[in-house]
Order: C-alpha cells, then structure tokens, then sequence
C-alpha cells in the first residue's frame, strides 16, 4: 500500500530527518508509529500522503507517486492532523459538503460515531472544545471509509470515556482492506490496537515488525531482578523488563518497554527482530 | 475516478466555500459598505470634489474586492491549521486554483459593476453641483464597457494575493501585507502620471468612454482618441495590464501547486 524507498529529507535550514529511509507498509491492520520528540513521524505521515517532496528517493501510494495527490488517491486517504482549524459552520452542514467528496462516505457509521462521541451534529465548530472538534474530525475521518487513514496524536485532548470510544469505533472500522497508522507518543492508550509497530529514530528505523513476531522474539515480563535485559523499569513487583525471547514463550508486548528498549539497546533490538540482518 | 478535471467537483468545491465561509464574506461586505458610506457622506456634504465619488468607488472596489475574495479563498490553503485538510480535499489543484480564480473574477467584476452602477445613479439623483464635470455617468453600459479593465485588475490582484497569501505562509500575515502593498505601489504608480494631464484629458469637451489607469479612451468634438497616461519613456503601454496579471497568476498557480506543509 505504501513504499517508502531510499527516502531522504530535510527541511529548509534544517538538518537531515530521514537519510536513505525504507519502509513498506502492507494493505490491513493498525500500524503504531512511534519516535521520540522531532524525529519525523508528522513529516513521515505528510510524505506519505503527498503534503511533502522527498529530497530523493520515492514515496509511494497505492503503487503511484504519493506528491502526485492525484483524486482518485485522496479519496482513498483521510488525513487527522494533531491540530487543525475547521470552519465556522455546524458539523453537520460541514459533513454535508464535505462528504461528497469521499465515495465511500457511511452516513450512518458518521451518526452513530457521533452519537457514541456524545458530540450534536448541529453544534458550531468553534464553539466546541478542542478535544470535541477532534472526536467531531475523527468521526467524520473513520465515516469516511478510506482505505488509508493517517492519524497524528488521535487521542491528544480526548478524555477517558472518548479515548475507549475512540479505540472501540476504530476496531469496527478496521477491515482486512483497510489501513489506520497512527502516530503517537500516548501508546498506553492505544496499544492494544496496533497490529503493527514502527519505532523510529534520528538513526532511522528500528523497529519494523508486527505485534506476533515481536511476542515470539522478544520477552516482556516483570522479574525481580533486571539483570541482562535489554530494557527495564522498577515497578511495584520489581522490574518490568524485555529481553531477546530465547524460550519461545510467548508474552503481551508491552509498547512502552519496547520503545525503551528500542532506544537504549538499538542495535540488539535491530538484530533480534531482523534475523537477516546478520547473515 | 476522473483524475483530470470535472465539474461536478468544481460545483462542490463551490458549494463547500460558500457555505463555509459566509461569515467571512458577510464582514467583509460590511466593511466595504462602511467605506463606500463614508466617502458617499463626505461627498454628499461637498467636502471633496464632485468627481471623487466616482473615482473613489472605483478604486475601492478594485481593490477591496479581488483582495478579500482572493484572501477568503486562499486562506484555507494558506493557514498552518487548515493547509493539511485543504490539500487532502479529493479535488485536482488545478480545480481548486480554477474556482479560487473564477471565483475571484466573478465576484469581483460583478462586485465592481454594481459599485459602479449605484455610484453613478447616487451621483445622478443628486442635486447637480458648481463643479459637476461632464459626463454620462448613468449610462450603466459605459460601466460595462469597462469589464475587461474590471477583469484585469480584479486578476491582478487576485493573482497578487495569491503570491502574497503564499509569502506570508503561517505568519501573521506580514508577508501579504508587504506584498499586497508593493502590488499596489506597482500598478498605480502610472497614476503618479495622470495628475499633470488630469486637466487636459478630463475637460468639458470630452469624456473617458473607457480605458483604465494607463491609458483611457475619451471622446472629444473630433472623435474617438486614445492617450497614453503613461510617458513615452516607460516601455509599457496597454500590453503591460494583459502581461502583468498574467505572470501573477502563473506564479500564483506555481506557489499554490508546489507549496508544501512544513
């Protein structure tokens, strides 16, 4: 669905984001971008959908040039920036003339998503709360059914109630045909979502793997004592660690772990989850 | 799907701008109708010349008008917040940039037009005055005659306000400021010509039948002439108001089709 091949990118002024960057993102499931603070998840997000020229290299979308944002591939994305401005009209004469635009536009998934948001289709843009116009934007993005749907910081102003809302529209979303990558720095909240993680640093790529090679090759478990781990964190019961799974017993990825782990061990993690890296 | 253009698109484009950006346009009718009463005022009470109205209006409305249609429809395009979702709305650029220019033709031409047509008919249901000049202002077809002009001017500084909206990306819109500013600087400086002729083109013999601030068409006892407001030193004549816009609006069709969201 999407191939990033040998991407290289910088801002203006700016040093380098991505050096001979690769990454291909399959048709189906929820991808988990992950990357501390500045390291391009939001530049990744917009090259992929064409808001951004790669310096060389190429991007693409749906086997076309994704800087091409040709109609027929921006009916089939929906972008939900971290921030964004909406007009001053009702949700509902927004949605009115907006929603022609997308051909699998779902009126009914878009009434029950806002209804389930606790959000009125006859309130004002700007007279919601930030994290009301979001639910607002992610109800109209998932209606909108496309086939690639980017979110940046999904969750960021969402409270708790919407936050499980959130997780359980998109479960219903999600369809072997369709993709969700969402870009994030709150993984609890919608770790058990992902089917997919992709760590990312200013090195460049870490972590490329689905969640069921990442139980099968790594161990997450909370022990009492850390030694030899790749990563760990002092917890109530002792330490909560990772380590390469040498048993083959499987175990729950704890994301946030991972990331840790992703960050302080980087090369080892590389090594355990591409075995072929060290042929 | 259709990838190259198609007009149901542009029709929903359309629907979508005026159904979201009716505020917008309502203050800034508001805004423009509050100027044009004042210099109606001050004319009304003879405290400017008799032809200020007239020449007010217009100028007015050829600026006023194409600048806040133009900014209206490219500020969705321009703003940090907006920018992503405009750029990811399923239509080709070259649709998008078409209504933004249609639009800002259509509006503003009419928008001038009807400016015009109500100034003269104020001018004419007034009592004459001492220094009332000659002139067929009533005659709604003199101003029609002048929708080419309207139409030039209108796509300069549409095309203007697009390098200008472009120039001050995210910022507080310094750059359209200062860009919009050199624009006007650039098209009216010819007008820093028309005062020392003012009395010889402008005469109780003759009328402007037509032109613009370059140049103008006026009738006299002989006929029909043409003069150039602009000195002979100036390489430009009537090509330069079908070139200038023209560049504009490539280099705002380039600026809009290449920009990027950082």
């Amino acid at each position: 669905m999407i191939t990033v091949k040998n991407l290289t990118f910088h801002y203006r002024g700016k040093n380098h984001l991505y050096r001979d960057f690769s990454l291909h993102i399959e048709r189906g499931g929820i991808y988990g971008l992950l990357g501390s603070n500045g390291v391009g998840k939001s530049t990744l997000l917009k090259l992929m959908c064409g808001l951004l020229s790669p310096d060389s290299g190429e991007v693409e979308l749906f086997g076309h040039r994704s800087r091409a944002r040709s109609v027929s591939q921006l009916a089939d994305i929906f972008v939900v920036p971290e921030e964004f401005e909406l007009p001053k009209v009702t949700l509902g004469e927004f949605a009115r003339c907006t929603a022609p635009f997308y051909p699998s536009f779902d009126h009914s998934f878009f009434a029950d998503a806002l209804r389930r948001f606790e959000v009125g289709v006859e309130e004002e843009f700007h007279s919601m709360s930030m994290g009301q116009r979001k639910k607002a934007y992610i109800a109209f993005a998932m209606a909108a059914k496309s086939s690639l749907l980017l979110l940046d910081e999904p969750t960021n102003g969402l409270d708790i109630t919407s936050k499980a809302t959130f997780r359980s529209l998109l479960a219903e979303w999600a369809t072997p045909e369709r993709t969700a990558i969402i870009s994030t720095h709150q993984v609890r909240e919608v770790a058990n979502m992902f089917d997919h993680i992709v760590i990312i640093d200013p090195k460049g790529l870490v972590v490329d793997s689905s969640v069921y090679d990442l139980s099968s090759r790594l161990k997450f478990s909370v022990e009492s004592s850390a030694e030899g781990a790749l990563y760990s964190q002092s917890t109530l019961g002792g330490y909560a660690t990772v380590r390469e799974n040498v048993d083959g017993e499987e175990s729950n990825p704890d994301i946030e772990l991972l990331f840790g782990a992703a960050t302080t061990s980087r090369e080892e993690i590389i090594r355990i989850l591409n075995p072929s890296t060290n042929l | 799907m259709n990838n190259t253009f198609s007009f149901r698109r542009l029709w929903l484009l359309a629907r979508k701008h005026y159904s979201e950006n009716r505020r917008p346009y309502l203050i800034g009718v508001a805004c423009y109708a509050f100027v044009l009463f004042i210099c109606f005022w001050c004319w009304l009470g003879g405290e400017v010349e008799d032809d200020f109205l007239m020449e007010f209006a217009f100028m007015w409305s050829a600026i006023f008008i194409p600048v806040v249609v133009a900014k209206i429809n490219f500020s969705d395009s321009m703003k940090r917040g907006s920018s992503q979702i405009y750029y990811t709305l399923p239509a080709t650029e070259g649709e998008k940039f078409l209504f933004a220019l249609l639009n800002t033709l259509v509006v503003s031409a009419v928008g001038i037009a009807v400016c015009e047509v109500c100034a003269s008919l104020l001018h004419d249901a007034t009592p004459p005055r001492p220094d009332r000049i000659g002139g067929d202002y009533s005659a709604i077809g003199h101003w029609f005659a002048n929708l080419g002009d309207m139409i030039v001017i209108a796509l300069l500084f549409m095309s203007g306000s697009v390098v200008a909206c472009s120039a001050s990306k995210d910022k507080s819109g310094t750059g359209f400021a200062f860009v919009m500013i050199a624009l006007a600087v650039l098209f009216f400086l010819p007008e820093l010509f028309i005062a020392p002729q003012g009395d010889y083109l402008i005469s109780t013999e003759g009328f402007i039948v037509g032109g613009n601030t370059l140049y103008c068409d006026y009738t006299t006892a002989g006929g029909l002439d043409v003069w150039f407001l602009t000195p002979p030193v100036l390489p430009f004549h009537e090509w330069y108001n079908a070139i200038v816009p023209a560049l504009l609006v490539v280099i705002g069709w380039f600026k809009f089709r290449e920009r990027e969201i950082s």
